[in-house]
């Protein structure tokens, strides 16, 4: 009985280590796909809140303004400059320097309006207020990507945001 | 053993199954969970970008709004801002191939508190439902959505709201009034008063009845009160000439008191004689008197009796007890008892001047009929002190009573009927009948005639009938009912009214108005040829009448050379009878001074015996018979005329041969010339029975001077302008293409309730005159196609008399109507129509005018170049009926007035199709500061469309 266990024994053992083998490979790659699924989740993530938080930022500040003094009506630019009734607001600027988004209220220092981790690829502001005034209106699209120095397919992610705001407080 | 060891084999596949199982599922679950979170990555991306997408659109409506609320009309769009700002475009966009996006406006509704609701409410014209949606597929079998709902509101806009009666009368109404109702309207104005008849009961001549029974008075007929009343009372008020029949009494009047008189004085009351009471000084006193005059009360209850009279306290010595006046109304005359008096006096404490007292009411005291005693009585008590003398007056008393009596009328139904019926020669019918009376529970009834009273007739309740009895008559509300079934063809009414009353109830009646049908009629009768519409190659309009043109050509002829302008022929002279001892007749022609240029002139030199003349003659040829017209014409002067002829005249001849004319053949003679004349014009003169032959006839201009026994001359006469001429159409021929002729103004009137008939006045000559008609002012014609009316093409038409027989049911729509009438020949008949009456039926029903219109004050939005955003109204149209608005616009006041009248679309002479569309500006408008709005009313007439209020929104 057994002789007869142990004369299986070496092709089962084959055929276990063949199986074994084959499960690891399979679970490895898995194993690889989910850890890099997890880091293109939090790269895409990082991404859009960045965004998400820019176009807000833009948004409060613009939905506040009594005027927008950059870019001039009807012009396209990288800056945005609001005017406050506030005058410790006042005024607002958005500026896009570099790679890099940065937001001042009045006499303050410029702040970084995202992570170390995205870049502003691009970027662009366009005053879309009526030349009487009724309506003034700023049209905000803006293209995030994250850092990728090694060029590595898990960290390659962009993406792009736009809104429009209509000032609130113009008349 | 073996068996575990079999068992063991056989486990051993199973557990290999099993695990094989449990790893595949394991190793499909953690690959699911793997695709599972990157598709979720990838949705939340895309459900992120499309929510932003949305708040995007959000934004950018807002922005629309803000440029002018206007600019958000309901509808699909996508958005665009290629134009600089952001406007809606047309189509849904298509974003990164992916997301589309459509943004839905849609009218927002609001309940009655003002809440937004999604069905029920009334639309709220500053409200927008706004949705932004994005759709996009995530796999091609899995479309997603996001979509965001806002309201946009038009906050910054400001209103010119036109609702009060006073906003509306700023305007200029046409056949249209501003109203308080509900706060203010704008609605047509009324049709008018029906025809009608009123029997005003203001003229007692004007009707008939018996006076004992029914009286006019005050514009009412009434019944006579039969009731008598009774009054009666004390007399001699004043004793101003005698004390009777008053009487005095003593009032308790003891052994050892005082003597109390009462009498009469002749002066010193109020005014004049009065009666006086005397109680001269005393003590251990009780005593009075009183005067009494007795009366009678022939009625129970009267309703007033009053006792009044003066008095004064003449005298006062002493402080007595008591002393006090009173007046008694007692039924026995004997001494009154002090608490049943009417009136006292109280303690009396000095002397009191005339007072007058009363009226003081007693009818509780003289209920019952009788014999009553009116007494005016004095009570003194004295105590050891002496006290008096007292005197006490009483004047101007009197005691009246009145029994008015129950109200008694006469309760056998007494009729009044006035003494000329209502007539009218319009009347086609009787509608309505009314009467205003005041009838206190009874009734009034009424018969009717329709042949001034001979025979009555009232409606028995299936028919109108001839009365055979008292009480054959009718209410008012039932005449009324069954009125429109009395005969009308006498075009005459007379009502009789009877007044019931059960004997209590007074029965007036102020008035009885009688409304009806009327006929009245338009007639066209051709007299001005700018009304009608024709081709003046086939008809004319001439004499009152329409008629054919004949077309056939005219031939005339005549005379040359009237005017003698650059020679004298062919006009020759000839001597007349002229003998061999006479002065030389001389024909010439003259170059100057005739009228005007040259003139053909007859000169006689002076002489004495002469009977000799002169003329002018030209032949003309008449080629057809009976010319008509012919006639002579010419101007003559007599230049000289020296001494006195027995004889100087001027003759015309048109002979039928040339040479001497023959006196008394003339055409015209001017009589005997005694002076000179200055140039006159004398024809034309008829000589259409002288050229009924065709043939050669001579025109002569002659005159004839006799000088027998007399010296007398130089004579000269002149002739100008002097023509034989005559025309003759060669034959009839009319047009036979049956041309039209269409009465340009359509008749119409307000009161128009139905076509009633159609007449033609015509000469037709074996032709015929064929109508169609119009109600819409010529633009479509209708004829009677045999079974209806139906659109005319160019040859349907129908007989006046097929007309009359079918325009009862020619509907009135638009209460107008025109005609047209084609006028058929066979060539030779001349057509001609003199006249066109179509009579109309008038309702009395009452109806508003058919249009009319409010043309608004002028408004300034205040701003060179506001946002007009839009127009919306109130307004209640009933089936029928229509209310309709355009707006005009300016850069100042006055330009408003040169300005088009638009609707929505901004094209001159559309109108706003609904409330709250986008205000329409001409594009030839001078600006849009200045702003007007027109609203037209129109109605079929039965009932007015209202308009309530105008509201326009406008961003300055």
């Amino acid at each position: 009985m057994s002789h007869k266990q142990r004369g299986f024994s070496l092709i089962e053992m084959v055929i276990y280590i063949a199986l074994i083998v084959g499960i690891l490979i399979t679970a490895t790659s898995f194993a690889w796909t989910i850890i890099n699924s997890k880091t293109k989740a939090l790269v895409m993530q990082e991404v859009e809140q960045n965004g998400r938080l820019i176009v807000e930022k833009v948004a409060q500040a613009a939905h506040g303004a009594s005027a927008v003094s950059l870019p001039g009506t009807g012009v396209a630019g990288t800056a945005l400059e609001l005017e406050y009734q506030d005058a410790s607001k006042d005024p607002v600027r958005f500026s896009f320097s570099g790679s890099s988004l940065t937001m001042s209220e009045g006499a303050g220092a410029a702040a970084k309006l995202h992570s170390d981790s995205v870049v502003i690829a691009d970027l662009q502001f366009v005053n879309v207020s009526s030349t009487d005034a009724r309506t003034v209106n700023v049209f905000f699209t803006v293209t995030l990507e994250h850092v990728n120095p090694e060029n590595r397919q898990e960290w390659a992610y962009s993406n792009t945001f736009e809104t429009t705001i209509e000032l609130r407080d113009q008349h | 053993m073996y068996s575990s060891f079999n068992s063991q084999r056989g486990q051993s596949v199973i557990e290999l199954i099993v695990a094989m199982g449990v790893f595949v599922l394991v190793v499909s679950s953690v690959m699911f969970l793997t695709l599972d979170a990157h598709s979720a990555n990838r949705q939340g991306k895309e459900r992120t970008r499309a929510a932003l997408l949305a708040q995007e659109t959000h934004e950018a409506a807002v922005s629309i709004a803000n440029r002018g609320w206007r600019d958000l009309a309901d509808g699909a769009y996508g958005i665009d801002r290629s134009g600089g700002t952001w406007a809606l475009s047309p189509v849904p966009n298509v974003i990164d191939d992916t997301f589309v996006r459509t943004v839905t406006v849609e009218p927002a509704q609001r309940d009655a508190s003002g809440n937004i609701v999604e069905a029920g409410g009334t639309v709220d014209f500053d409200t927008k439902k706004l949705t932004a949606t994005l759709t996009w597929d995530f796999t091609t079998s899995r479309p997603s959505e996001v979509s965001l709902t806002s309201y946009l509101t038009n906050w910054q806009s400001l209103k010119w709201v036109q609702t009060t009666e006073a906003d509306f009368n700023q305007g200029t109404l046409s056949s249209a009034v501003a109203t308080g109702t509900d706060g203010g309207d704008v609605r047509l104005v009324e049709a008018g008063v029906p025809p009608h008849f009123i029997s005003p009961f203001d003229d007692p001549a004007g009707y008939t009845f018996d006076p004992a029974d029914i009286e006019i008075t005050g514009s009412v007929a009434q019944l006579v009160n039969q009731s008598i009343s009774a009054s009666g009372g004390t007399t001699n008020p004043g004793f101003d000439a005698a004390l009777t029949p008053w009487q005095y009494a003593d009032w308790n009047q003891g052994g050892d008191e005082v003597n109390v008189r009462g009498l009469r004085q002749l002066s010193g009351g109020d005014p004049g004689g009065y009666a006086e009471i005397i109680i001269p000084q005393g003590t251990y006193d009780e005593v009075g008197g009183y005067f009494r005059q007795s009366f009678t009360v022939t009625e129970s209850n009267p309703e007033t009796a009053y006792v009044s009279f003066d008095g004064s306290v003449l005298a006062f010595n002493g402080i007595p007890v008591t002393l006090e006046a009173f007046v008694f109304v007692d039924s026995a005359p004997g001494e009154p008892v002090v608490g049943t008096e009417v009136w006292s006096s109280g303690e009396l404490t000095g002397t009191a001047p005339w007072t007058s007292i009363g009226p003081i009411d007693v009818a509780s005291r003289i209920a019952a009929p009788g014999t009553y005693y009116l007494k005016l009585a004095v009570w003194v008590e004295s105590d050891r002190t002496r006290d008096g003398l007292f005197r006490i007056g009483f004047d101007d008393a009197r005691l009246n009573w009145e029994k008015i009596g129950t109200p008694s009328y006469p309760a056998d139904e007494p009729p009044i009927t006035p003494t000329a019926s209502f007539s009218s020669a319009d009347v086609y019918a009787w509608h309505s009948f009314e009467e205003i009376a005041t009838k206190n529970g009874g009734e009034i009834y009424y018969q009717l005639s329709d042949d001034d009273g001979a025979t009555w007739q009232y409606w028995d309740g299936g028919t109108w009938i001839v009365v055979t009895s008292d009480t054959d008559f009718n209410t008012a509300a039932e005449i009324n009912s069954h009125i429109l079934s009395f005969p009308a063809g006498a075009q005459r009414l007379l009502f009789r009214a009877f007044l019931s009353s059960d004997g209590a109830q007074q029965v007036s009646l102020d008035a009885v108005r009688v409304t009806y049908d009327a006929v009245r009629a338009f007639d066209s009768t051709f007299d001005i040829p700018a009304d009608y519409s024709f081709d003046s190659g086939d008809i004319e309009v001439i004499d009152s009448a329409a008629q054919l043109v004949n077309q056939s050509p005219t031939l005339s002829g005549g005379t040359a050379n009237s005017g003698f302008d650059l020679e004298l022929k062919p006009w020759e002279y000839t001597d007349w009878d002229q003998g061999l001892n006479e002065v030389d007749v001389r024909g010439s022609y003259q170059l100057l001074g005739g009228n005007p240029g040259a003139f053909a002139q007859i000169y006689i030199p002076i002489g004495r015996d002469d009977r000799l003349g002169g003329y002018f003659e030209q032949s003309f040829e008449v080629t057809e018979s009976n010319p008509d017209p012919a006639f002579v014409q010419f101007d003559t002067s007599v230049i000289r005329l020296g001494g006195r002829p027995r004889q100087f005249q001027a003759y015309v001849f048109v002979d039928t041969k040339p040479g001497l004319p023959s006196i008394g053949t003339e055409a015209w003679t001017s009589g005997q010339l005694i002076g000179t004349t200055a140039w006159a014009s004398f024809g034309p003169i008829d000589i259409t029975s002288r050229i009924a032959a065709p043939g050669t006839y001579y025109l002569k201009l002659a005159v004839w001077v006799d000088t027998t026994g007399v010296r007398a001359g130089p004579f000269t006469i002149g002739f100008d302008n002097a023509l034989a001429y005559w025309e003759k159409a060669a034959g009839a021929s009319y047009p036979t293409t049956s041309p039209s002729i269409m009465q340009k103004i359509s008749f119409s009137s307000a009161d128009v309730y139905a076509w009633h008939s159609f007449e033609e006045i015509a000469t037709k000559n074996g032709g015929e005159i064929y109508y169609q008609l119009s109600d819409d002012g010529g633009a479509t014609w209708q004829y009677w196609d045999g079974g209806t009316w139906a659109v005319a093409g160019s040859d349907n038409y129908s007989t006046a008399a097929d007309i009359d027989a079918h325009i009862a049911s020619f509907l009135p729509k638009a209460r107008r109507i025109t005609f047209k009438a084609f006028l058929r020949s066979d060539g030779v008949q001349q057509v001609s129509l003199d006249a066109v009456r179509l009579a109309y039926l008038v309702s009395a029903s009452s109806g508003f005018s058919l249009s009319g219109s409010i043309v608004s004050s002028a408004y300034d939005t205040g701003a060179v170049n506001p946002v007009l955003n839009y127009i919306a109204w109130a307004a209640s149209e009933p089936a029928g009926t229509i209310v309709r608005l355009q707006t005009r616009t300016a850069d100042t006041e006055a330009g408003l007035a040169g300005a088009a009248w638009v609707g929505a679309d901004g094209a001159a002479g559309s109108y706003y199709a609904a409330p709250g569309e986008v205000l329409g500006a001409d594009p030839a408008a001078t600006g849009l500061r200045w702003l007007q709005y027109r609203a037209e009313l129109l109605s079929d007439g039965v009932e007015t469309p209202i308009l309530h209020d105008v509201t326009i929104d406008y961003e300055p």
